[in-house]
């Protein structure tokens, strides 16, 4: 089952009188599950794939449907409900909220919703999250007393708490050494495996490319490559 | 919501910079605020209560007129278009007063300004209440202290003079009046003429509790007053009548027409002249001519009501209202405020001053929070941005925002209002002394204790609230248009 669907998706920035084609008719679907590595160089159209994902941004043209639901229309409440619901982020410069410590980030989009679990639920689920993260001795540490990689850590936890259908990581590990790196990407495999929640990242490392099951290469706002597609077909991988 | 005001408080406590900033400048605008406005709240109170206690009561009966009519006579143009009106139907008005539960006390007045001059010597002016000195002393008890002699005998005349008014005319004259010493009383209106009484000395007084405008007081018998106020009812001129008047007047019988005026004003008591002490004149507008006129007897321009508790003003300003216009009487009443006059309006004028220079002071701490918040606002882009694209609605982050501000204002307002608390602690304590005119305005009297007041630390957090709602709205703003794309962009 598709939970991303992009048909010819077209995607026009102004800056100033200038076009920037930065998608020129991308189409693609995501299954449910997927463990999916959007790459690409600098310019090619993978962030601008992730923000209309996450629904934070407009295709010019073109359908984007999430979780069976088009994107084009929504109002920006409707957009920042599906967005909670359905999807998590996980940011290149992690963007913890610095006055809240480990615990407090990772419940915080919890708190945003009105369907909330009960408190005891909420406490087991986030420590739950906490332990599988391998903070469990920085509960109540705050954002700037802890290192990248437990920041991406606290991210990923975040990202995971409102048990969403997808979890978007734009290049999680490009402010990693390449080890923590390494185990951010691992860590998220994990969760992928034992959640079964669809993660896509876009990345410009080719060892974690390599950890993908489905690879979307992007060239010029065009898809060169889809891995599944390709493998349905018959081609190449 | 609590995390709202846990993300709230911990910004306010992390972001020192701008919590200082902020924070000081409403600390301190709030404090100048409770501190100036108590000051002012000390002052009025002083000046109501003692103006009340002392000289006006609770409200003041007079005439149905327009302008600014004050106990010391019309304080606008009005004075030149027209006299000081009499009380219609004055005898009505007490009886109907004496009924009503809540009227503790009644005192009829009349008011003049005089020149003061002895023989051939002009010595300076004073402004005299023309009045009956049982009931000025049952309305106000407590404000006169006899320095010397005392009041004139019922059913003679004379003067008490102010000691303020005394000592400003014995440097004119060279030396010290006694009881005894005659005094010419000059008193000159386009509507009445120039009128001239001698009038002895019976007494010294002075105001226990006064000030630069009731210095210049002194108290007279209410005939006295009422000739230099022009308060006459006609002629004493011959008049050549007509044979049909002659005829008219001759069917009316003039004693019953007399007596039943006379009992018309039986409670009041009324001295008349004594025949060889009047040697009055009226020049009438243009004429030139020395005519004699007869005292109004029974006429009087204000009537003084001391209530037995301050709760009743307002229905006894209804009731009044409704009793003159039942019974067509075209008189009204006014506040303690319109009757003090000038100095108590200056009073007020300074504290509306004060409240301006507040009011300014709030636009420019306005802009200068304004500005540090949106510093603020825009340095937390990424925060907001991230909240916003985890699912924070927009309502969420206005809120935020609106909550922070207020948190902080709140905060600073509180520190405010508790050193502006000490402050006039401290003022209280040690007093302030008026040196001078000015400050005896201001201050309503020789002294002031300011005392915190509720109202005005109720308007300062009024003033709080509104300085943070309006500073918040520019920053929420820009909030509100922060995308969700910013968390992304800033991330990258």
């Amino acid at each position: 089952m598709a939970i991303v669907e992009l048909q010819d998706v077209k995607k026009i920035y102004y800056l100033g009188k200038a076009e920037v084609h930065a998608l020129r008719g991308v189409t693609f679907s995501i299954e449910k599950g997927d463990f999916v590595s959007i790459v690409g160089p600098s310019g090619s159209g993978k962030s601008t794939i992730l923000n209309l994902i996450g629904c934070i941004d407009q295709p010019t043209s073109g359908m984007v449907k999430i979780n069976g639901t088009v994107t084009q229309g929504l109002s920006d409440r409707e957009l920042t409900n599906l967005r909670h619901k359905t999807v998590g982020f996980i940011f290149q410069s992690f963007n913890l909220i610095p006055v809240l410590n480990v615990y407090e980030n990772i419940e915080f989009p919890l708190l945003l919703g009105k369907d909330r679990p009960g408190k005891k639920e909420m406490r087991e689920w986030i420590e739950y999250l906490i332990g599988a993260v391998g903070l469990a001795d920085h509960t109540h540490h705050k954002a700037n007393e802890l290192s990248g990689g437990q920041r991406q850590r606290v991210a990923i936890a975040r990202a995971l708490v409102t048990k969403p259908e997808i979890v978007l990581a734009d290049e999680p590990t490009a402010n990693l050494d390449s080890k923590t790196g390494q185990s951010i990407i691992e860590l998220m495999k994990k969760m992928n495996a034992e959640l079964n929640t669809t993660f896509i990242f876009s990345t410009h490392d080719t060892t974690i490319m390599s950890i993908a099951d489905h690879v979307i290469r992007l060239l010029d706002g065009v898809v060169v490559e889809d891995s599944k597609a390709q493998a349905a077909a018959g081609g190449l991988v | 919501m609590r995390i709202l005001l846990t993300i709230a408080w911990r910004n306010v406590r992390q972001h020192k910079v701008k919590t200082t900033i902020i924070g000081l400048i409403m600390a301190i605008g709030i404090m100048v605020l409770v501190v100036g406005n108590s000051f002012m709240d000390t002052a009025a109170k002083g000046i109501e209560r003692y103006y009340i206690k002392n000289y006006t009561g609770h409200l003041m009966i007079t005439g149905k007129t327009k302008g600014n009519l004050t106990l010391f006579g019309f304080q606008d143009v009005t004075a030149i278009e027209q006299p000081v009106p009499r009380i219609p139907d004055y005898a009505a008005i007490v009886e109907f007063a004496s009924s009503l539960p809540y009227v503790a006390a009644l005192n009829p007045q009349v008011s003049a300004t005089a020149v003061v001059s002895r023989g051939e010597t002009t010595l300076g002016a004073t402004q005299l209440f023309g009045i009956i000195p049982e009931q000025y002393q049952a309305m106000f008890p407590d404000n006169v202290e006899i320095l010397e002699g005392g009041f004139w005998e019922p059913g003679q005349q004379g003067v008490l003079l102010n000691r303020a008014v005394a000592e400003l005319l014995e440097q004119q004259v060279g030396f010290t009046f006694r009881p005894g010493d005659k005094l010419l009383f000059t008193s000159v209106s386009t509507h009445t003429g120039m009128r001239i009484r001698e009038v002895e000395i019976t007494g010294l007084f002075r105001f226990k509790q006064s000030n630069v405008q009731l210095d210049m007081v002194s108290l007279m018998d209410v005939s006295n007053v009422r000739d230099l106020a022009g308060m006459v009812v006609g002629y004493a001129d011959p008049a050549e009548l007509s044979s049909a008047e002659q005829q008219f007047l001759g069917q009316i019988d003039a004693e019953s027409i007399f007596s039943s005026l006379d009992s018309l004003f039986a409670e009041v008591s009324v001295e008349e002249p004594a025949a060889d002490e009047d040697f009055w004149f009226s020049v009438l507008e243009g004429s030139g001519e020395v005519q004699a006129a007869v005292e109004d007897t029974g006429a009087w321009q204000y009537l003084l009501v001391r209530l037995s508790d301050e709760k009743y003003l307002k229905q006894a300003e209804k009731d009044f209202a409704r009793f003159f216009a039942e019974q067509g009487i075209a008189a009204q009443t006014r506040d303690w405020r319109q009757g003090a006059g000038a100095l108590a309006d200056l009073s007020y004028g300074i504290k509306s001053v004060f409240n301006t220079v507040v009011l300014i002071i709030a636009v420019v701490a306005v802009i200068i929070i304004m500005n540090t918040l949106v510093i603020s606002v825009t340095e937390r882009m990424s925060e907001i941005g991230t909240m916003r694209a985890i699912g924070a609605q927009k309502s969420f982050v206005r809120r935020l925002i609106v909550i922070e501000t207020m948190l902080l204002s709140g905060l600073s307002g509180l520190v405010g209002v508790g050193a502006g608390g000490l402050i006039l602690l401290v003022l209280n304590r040690i007093g302030l002394k008026a040196t001078n005119v000015f400050f005896e305005i201001i201050y309503g009297g020789p002294e002031l204790r300011p005392e915190l007041s509720w109202s005005a630390v109720l308007l300062s957090f009024a003033v709080i609230a509104a300085v943070g709602a309006v500073s918040s709205a520019y920053p929420t703003a820009i909030v509100m248009k922060t995308s969700p794309l910013k968390a992304m962009e800033s991330s990258r």
